[in-house]
């Protein structure tokens, strides 16, 4: 049995079969679907993304995720929260990816995928101020950090590619990225508390 | 470990870095020793998805440097600069008598400067890619379809587009108001079967221009409703775009200067039974622009046309087809008294178009919008709506392999 075929079995959680979705009429089950998959999608690409050796698997493997929760809805409680149940489903994707391509687990963050999926979890609500506060800053981005990202995520440029495309040490491009990753995250905190400041 | 290494793993896993038993080890006792370092953690990857979703889109141009006074800009131009510039030995002499001295804060101001004037001589061009303010990708599940007894497909009258809250600067969800509803299309799981007129057989919509330069294009595509229509609307959020854009009446304040883009094909290109299938801005009864497939352009071509008390006015219609995939790029510059519409219907990418050599030229009455819509009464796909303050934003690409 493929993992993936245990997933209609209990997920741990014990509830009654009042809340679930195959009580709703298609239209309803479907609309729900929609929402929760909206509200989810941001906090299950980074999850996928963390537990997979490149962007394109952790896209592929967003698909199949979708296309299983798609699939199984009708056993979703909606008395519960989605994202742990979508994280469920995603995990179980997770270990078929590893099973077929027979392969061990990326060496990332090993043992604590549980916590990053708490942890995704946890901050799920705020991302939608996050995603807001991380606009403004990337206008605040000048030159050559500009650049550097275009050339990461537009032309999907390794650092070592980067480096020989602009004649400079991988290294320094990798610190160079780093550093503008962790220059943007201050920026989102302090954009954050700015406004909490002018509203609160 | 402390923070700042970890975030550098982090960072290296996710540049194609891989780590090795220790670093993935350490990294992992630094995640579980603390939640608040987990939610870091995955904040962190999370900032590695969004950029690469949002510089796909199109990344947001730079403040004017009026709207950068009091504000951190972010660059790293004086690290790349000092590490590939300078000999080793010396790299390192100047590190540490900057990191041993309070004075060095000066010192490096002043570097940078240098550094970035360095930095412009190099070879290497970065183009002003302007502002995008507001994308759509589409980028959500594909409706499933309901089917009736014989197989057919039985268009819905709820869901569809209704409540997905995807993309960049939007205000709200999508809002579904008439009988039937648009819906999200992956074109590698059709559910409909296709009539025998209908080109959109041949693939999902995209554009390469002639250089073999390719519009970025995520997720899936969007498809109104047939029969009787479907109006699918949506706003805006305001904050993002520039204040001196707006005024009280919206967004289109004289002197402003409004790009947007986007991909669509018709189901057919005929022009019978009065078939529209359109993107609007503004308001039908008082003013406003639309641009589509009409029902008043006799030959069923991409057109376009201004709005006034209910009215059209100024319609002009290309020489293309509407069931041909089209990328079309609008240019509004809202001025005192009448707008001025300029539009392309599949431009060159690899530069901004020649403003005086429009494929359609037409003045609207003044308008003021806060959001979009997509009125339908036939089948038509869109896809990867972008507005934005200029052409290079609204019109991200790859070049040729």
């Amino acid at each position: 049995m493929s993992s993936s075929e245990i997933i209609s079995d209990k997920t741990g959680n014990e509830s009654d079969s009042s809340g679930l979705v195959s009580h709703l009429s298609r239209a309803d089950s479907r609309e729900l679907l929609a929402r929760n998959w909206m509200k989810a999608q941001a906090s299950l690409t980074a999850f996928l993304i963390a537990s997979t050796p490149q962007f394109s698997d952790a896209e592929d493997l967003l698909q199949e995720v979708a296309a299983e929760i798609a699939r199984r809805f009708d056993d979703y409680d909606q008395t519960r929260p989605f994202l742990p149940w979508a994280l469920w489903v995603a995990k179980i994707k997770i270990a078929d990816f590893y099973r077929v391509r027979e392969r061990r687990p990326v060496k990332f963050v090993g043992e604590s995928l549980d916590a990053l999926s708490e942890a995704c979890d946890r901050i799920q609500e705020t991302l939608s101020d996050e995603k807001w506060a991380l606009e403004k800053c990337l206008s605040n981005l000048t030159g050559r950090s500009r650049e550097l990202l275009q050339l990461r995520y537009f032309d999907d440029l390794s650092p070592q590619e980067i480096g020989e495309r602009l004649n400079l040490p991988p290294g320094n491009v990798r610190t160079a990225l780093s550093r503008v990753r962790t220059a943007l995250t201050s920026c989102v905190k302090a954009t954050l508390a700015g406004e909490a400041n002018q509203y609160g | 470990m402390d923070d700042d290494k970890a975030f550098e793993l982090i960072d290296a896993h996710l540049d194609r870095h891989p780590l090795n038993d220790d670093e993935s080890d350490e990294l992992t006792s630094w995640i579980k020793s603390d939640p608040a370092r987990a939610d870091a953690a995955f904040f962190r990857v999370f900032l590695h998805s969004y950029l690469r979703f949002r510089i796909q889109a199109g990344l947001p141009a730079p403040e004017t440097s009026s709207g950068r006074s009091g504000r951190h800009l972010i660059d790293v131009s004086s690290a790349l600069r000092m590490d590939n510039d300078r000999p080793v030995k010396r790299r390192r002499s100047v590190f540490w008598a900057w990191g041993l001295s309070a004075v060095a804060l000066t010192m490096v101001v002043a570097f940078s400067v240098v550094a970035w004037q360095g930095f412009a001589r190099q070879n290497v061009v970065v183009p002003d890619l302007g502002s995008l303010w507001a994308y759509e990708g589409f980028d959500y599940p594909a409706t499933n379809l309901p089917r009736g007894d014989r197989g057919e497909v039985i268009w819905p009258t709820s869901g569809g587009l209704h409540g997905l809250e995807g993309g960049i600067g939007w205000s709200e969800p999508w809002r579904e108001t008439n009988s039937k509803v648009a819906v999200v299309v992956d074109y590698d799981r059709q559910d409909n079967p296709w009539q025998q007129n209908d080109m959109r057989k041949f693939g999902p919509l995209s554009y390469t221009d002639v250089a073999g330069n390719s519009i970025e294009t995520n997720g899936h595509q969007a498809r109104t409703a047939t029969s009787p229509r479907s109006i699918t609307a949506r706003r805006f959020d305001f904050r993002n775009f520039p204040e001196s854009f707006r005024d009280d009446g919206g967004i289109g304040r004289d002197g402003s200067v409004v790009w947007f883009s986007f991909l669509a094909q018709s189901s057919a290109s005929s022009a019978v039974n009065n078939q529209y299938s359109y993107l609007v801005i503004g308001s039908k009864d008082v003013s406003g622009f639309r641009v589509g497939k009409l029902g008043a352009a006799p030959t069923g071509n991409w057109t376009a046309v201004g709005l006034l008390t209910g009215a059209e006015v100024n319609l002009k219609t290309s020489d293309i087809p509407s069931g041909q995939k089209v990328f079309i790029v609008a240019r509004i510059e809202f001025r005192e008294g009448s707008e001025e519409a300029l539009i392309w219907i599949d431009p060159a990418l690899s530069s901004p178009p020649d403003l005086t050599a429009p494929d359609l030229r037409l003045e609207i009455p003044d308008f003021r919008f806060d959001g979009i819509a997509i009125h339908a009464n036939h089948s038509t796909d869109f896809d990867e709506i972008r507005f934005g303050s200029s052409f290079e934003a609204v019109s991200p690409h790859r070049h040729p392999q």
